[in-house]
């Protein structure tokens, strides 16, 4: 405490102003005027400014000093070698960028909080019927507003959805999507408009079907409103009908996701007062202090009560939560933390590889460092000094890493927008600490081994070591650093091919359709359709006939889910009329399709009918699965199944016919029973499916014309070919493959260069021994191989600690893996041969110097 | 006669402040005068030696140091002895009384 008080310059001046000021007293006591006695007082006191500088020595920090002094001198011997030093800080940037690169993913995506005031309390909330085989479901508005109105343990609770609607203003109509929220809504984020404001209680009522009020994204507000500050109060769209602008959110806000604009969903509208009715996710905030699993608790005991009041609705209902950050997460978690592991082993070889040149470089030194200990330098003035030439390189290292990060961020945040949140990757302080951090795990890790060594070497050796040793080698310890390097090379290798291997098999799968020549898109439109499900079914077949009359197009069809892109959709349904025992409960995998979907799809079917054009008469067709769990061998066609509970109110469907088993809920998964219902779900969303008799993306402009044509009210849109839509549901294994397949490769490459370095090392410091030992009479190849060989066994030894570390390391990825086991022997020992390929090339050039040699000119140095 | 700081013998000054200041709480000019006082103006401290090895002893907490109002009415630094200080002088006086012997008795053996 006293050692790092300085005085500061204002209290020294008073003490010496205070001690002029007494002699000057002094002086006029003695009878001097005040002029001279002020005179021969300064004349007396002597320079204020040699005492200042007196007492700056006084208050030096020694070790402040220290490090100063040694990283003045380590500059200069850094500068001094620019090829060693620009070969460290480029490798140190190399592990520090991705390392910094995966971490800043890491930081955005997992550890920052959501960007609304005190995140940890939000809670997302939906019902819960513990005996449905889909026991979550969305939360009733009229049963929303009573959790609100009962509870205890919430500060508030709203709810949303989501529904693509369609701009119609413009010359062509735009996809837009709207969320609807209950009231509430924004109270519970903690987020005001950033324009006008938010929604009244008066505007969270039902007036009828009328438009209303809207809180409209701030892009929204920039793109149709020019970022006009007096938006507030215009209609949203241009043809005057629409709703009105409230207000404008700020930027950056997207929750539940990247809507246009926010409109109320009123709880008490005719049809929301409903219990059975649910569409709302709901959202709470706790109040202060109130853990999740109180308010849940706190939430059963509303729904009991709740339950006596509604016996037919609420009975056997109890309420689901879950953190929004959770939520918002999803698998990224895996995924993340799996390249942050394999960005740490790169860092860890990269320093590895500093290590050895610094001990290489430390060789070198050792003259230097020998004179520098028999002059009296301490050993830890010796270790102090070469870390302070590490950290200077680390230092180095970081500053060219965090710019190689923020680079890869950015590319990274643009491929991959799959990953939630991953927008929100940026530079902060936590990053900035973590590489502050890194660096000086660097500088550790690297630096103070060989700098142990370097100083041991100074004491041990004698200046007048000369420099004609015979016989000077390796250390032991630079090849076993070579030996772990391929050990955490093999490691990655094998990780990357299992990956890999899995990626390979999930392109290779039949899925039991044919996803080529097919083009999928949606088409806009509302909730407020669907209460007419036999009017939206003529509405959709009527579309799909104007489509099928383009020419290029073989089939056409509608689905509410793309076949092979992941999604669930279980159901429970008893068959009243079959031989089954009807006690016997069927839970199966639910699509809702079109007619012409097996034929759009290629689906094959093995008995009876598809779905057919009879708009009146509900029909599905199931497959063959479904028969062989439920059915036996039993016919199927012809008896009844009926949804229980029938979300939907749907009559009992007659089966019409069997289908081949395809992979509808995915690719990587097996498939189970199914049950297509021939009809439209009660759900705006659904995509068409186009078979084309050509390339499926020349149909593009041909179906926008046509349903703009048809249909001049919907917009289309997310139009792809099939096969990009399924890619796009495998973007992060992708993602994740590619990454891990590159850092593999650049672990291999590190250990290839530190084979390499240590080996060129060994062949030139053994020059005079290899050319005796020619003079001697040993052959070329025979030194050649020698070297070879100590090469490959360095490489022996790390495969086999690599092949451990790799079968313990492979439970990391086993939860990725499709169809390849965890043990995979190809991968392994796909990653052992690549890794003994590798490091031979990394061998045979040093060994092949050796051969070249010349005994006559090693002799005549002597 | 005055005595720079060359002339008091190495670590002479410091053992004088820790004396003088063992006195009382006393101000940087008020130790060059005792000092100039009692030794009959023999010892004249440079105010260029004075501070530096005021500060050093402070640092190396044998002093401790506080602002107060001096007998004028202005406000001067006053340093008193640490427990530490008070230790340390003790071991000087002992270093000081051996040494001075030994010097007087070579001085009065050589004559």
């Amino acid at each position: 405490m006293r050692l790092w008080r300085r005085p500061k310059p204002a209290e020294l001046d008073n003490e010496v102003q205070f001690h002029l000021g007494a002699l000057m007293e002094e002086k006029v006591a003695h009878g001097l005027t005040r002029e001279q006695a002020k005179r021969e007082a300064v004349l007396e006191f002597g320079g204020t400014g040699q005492i200042t500088e007196e007492l700056r020595d006084v208050h030096r920090l020694p070790v402040v000093d220290a490090i100063v002094t040694r990283l003045r001198y380590a500059w200069r011997v850094l500068r001094g070698s620019p090829s060693f030093s620009l070969t460290v800080i480029a490798t140190l940037a190399l592990g520090i960028g991705a390392n910094t690169a995966v971490f800043s993913a890491i930081d955005a995506v997992l550890l920052r909080p959501l960007p609304y005031p005190d995140p940890d309390r939000l809670v997302v909330l939906h019902e819960y019927r513990a005996k449905q085989e889909r026991p979550e479901s969305f939360l009733a508005p009229a049963r929303l507003e009573d959790w609100n109105r009962l509870n205890s343990s919430f500060q508030a609770i709203s709810g949303y959805f989501t529904e693509d609607t369609v701009d119609a203003s413009g010359p062509l109509p735009v996809k837009i999507k709207r969320a609807f929220v209950a009231p509430r809504f924004l109270q519970v984020l903690g987020i005001s408009p950033a324009l006008g404001h938010d929604f009244t209680s008066d505007d969270e009522h039902f007036h009828g079907y009328v438009p209303g009020n809207v809180l409209i994204s701030n892009r929204f507000w920039r793109e149709h409103f020019h970022a006009d500050p007096n938006a507030i109060g215009k209609p949203l769209l241009q043809n005057g009908s629409s709703a009105t602008v409230l207000g404008v959110m700020p930027a950056g806000f997207a929750f539940p996701e990247d809507v246009d604009f926010w409109i109320v969903g009123a709880p008490d509208a005719p049809f929301a007062k409903n219990r059975r009715n649910t569409w709302f996710t709901g959202i709470g905030r706790l109040k202060r202090g109130v853990t999740e699993a109180q308010a849940r608790a706190n939430l059963d005991l509303v729904q009991h009560q709740l339950a006596g009041e509604f016996p037919a609705t609420d009975a056997d209902l109890t309420a689901e939560s879950k953190a929004l950050k959770e939520t918002t997460v999803g698998t990224a978690r895996a995924s993340l933390w799996l390249l942050f592991g394999a960005v740490s082993i790169l860092l860890l070889m990269a320093c590895i590889n500093v290590a050895s040149l610094l001990l290489a470089r430390g060789m070198e030194r050792a003259h230097e460092f020998s004179l520098r200990v028999s002059l009296g330098a301490s050993r830890g003035t010796v270790v102090s000094q070469l870390l302070a030439e590490t950290l200077l390189l680390a230092s180095g290292g970081t500053v060219v890493g965090l710019a190689l990060a923020a680079a890869s961020a950015k590319v990274l945040a643009v491929m991959e927008k799959s990953i939630p949140r991953i927008g929100e990757v940026g530079l902060d302080w936590r990053l900035f600490l973590y590489t502050a951090v890194c660096a000086v795990v660097v500088t550790l890790l690297s630096g103070l081994f060989p700098a142990l060594q370097a100083s041991s070497t100074a004491l041990s050796a004698t200046i007048s070591r000369g420099g004609r040793a015979q016989v000077s080698g390796v250390r032991p310890a630079q090849s076993l650093l070579v030996s772990v390097q391929v050990a955490l090379a093999v490691c990655l290798l094998f990780g990357a091919g299992l990956l890999g291997r899995s990626f390979q098999a999930l392109s290779n799968v039949a899925p039991g359709f044919d996803a080529a020549q097919v083009l999928a898109f949606r088409l806009t439109g509302s909730y407020g359709e669907t209460v007419d499900l036999a009017g939206l079914r003529n509405k959709i077949n009527r579309t799909l006939d104007e489509l099928r009359a383009l020419p290029g197009v073989e089939a056409a069809a509608a689905s509410l889910t793309l076949p092979g892109v992941p999604f669930e959709y279980p159901v429970e349904a008893t068959s009243p009329d079959s031989p089954l025992d009807p006690a016997r409960r069927i839970s199966a995998e639910s699509r809702y399709v079109s007619q012409g979907y097996f034929a759009t799809m290629h689906i094959p079917l093995l008995s009876g009918a598809g779905c057919d054009q009879r708009a009146d008469a509900t029909g599905a067709v199931v497959n063959r699965s479904f028969v062989s769990t439920y059915f036996g061998n039993r016919p199927v066609v012809g008896h009844h199944l009926i949804g229980a509970p029938n979300p939907f109110g749907l009559a009992p469907s007659a089966v019409l016919g069997v289908a081949a088993d395809a992979r509808e809920t995915g690719l990587d998964r097996e498939p189970g029973p199914t049950v297509y219902w021939c009809g439209p779900p009660p759900d705006p969303g659904r995509y068409y499916l186009l078979r084309s008799t050509g390339a499926p993306s020349a149909l593009a402009n041909a179906v926008r014309e046509r349903i703009h044509t048809v249909d001049p009210a919907r917009a289309v849109y997310d139009l792809a070919p099939l096969r990009e839509h399924l890619n796009q549901s495998f973007a992060e294994a992708r993602l994740r493959t590619v990454l891990l397949g590159l850092f593999a490769a650049t672990a291999l490459s590190l250990a290839c260069v530190g084979l390499y370095g240590t080996m060129t090392y060994l062949v030139t410091t053994r020059r005079r021994e290899i050319g005796l030992r020619m003079a001697l009479g040993a052959r070329r190849n025979e030194v050649g191989l020698r070297f070879a060989g100590r090469g490959l066994a360095v490489t022996g030894i790390g495969v086999l600690a690599g092949l451990g570390l790799a079968i313990w390391s492979a439970r990391f990825v086993s939860g990725m893996l499709y169809s390849v086991q965890a043990n995979d022997a190809t991968a392994l020992a796909g990653a052992v041969l690549v890794m003994f390929f590798v490091a031979l090339l990394a061998s045979a050039i040093p060994a092949f110097r050796a051969t070249r040699v010349d005994p006559m000119q090693i002799l005549r140095e002597q | 006669m005055a005595v720079d700081k060359a002339g008091l013998l190495q670590g002479t000054l410091d053992m004088l402040i820790l004396k003088i200041v063992a006195l009382g709480p006393v101000h940087g000019y008020g130790i060059s005068q005792r000092i100039r006082q009692i030794s009959q103006e023999v010892l004249q401290v440079q105010q260029g030696s004075l501070y530096p090895a005021l500060h050093r002893l402070e640092k190396r907490g044998w002093l401790d140091a506080e602002w107060g109002e001096s007998d004028n009415g202005r406000q001067a630094k006053f340093y008193k002895l640490s427990t530490q200080g008070r230790k340390q002088l003790a071991a000087e006086r002992l270093h000081w009384n051996r040494l001075s012997e030994a010097v007087q008795v070579i001085m009065q053996t050589a004559r």
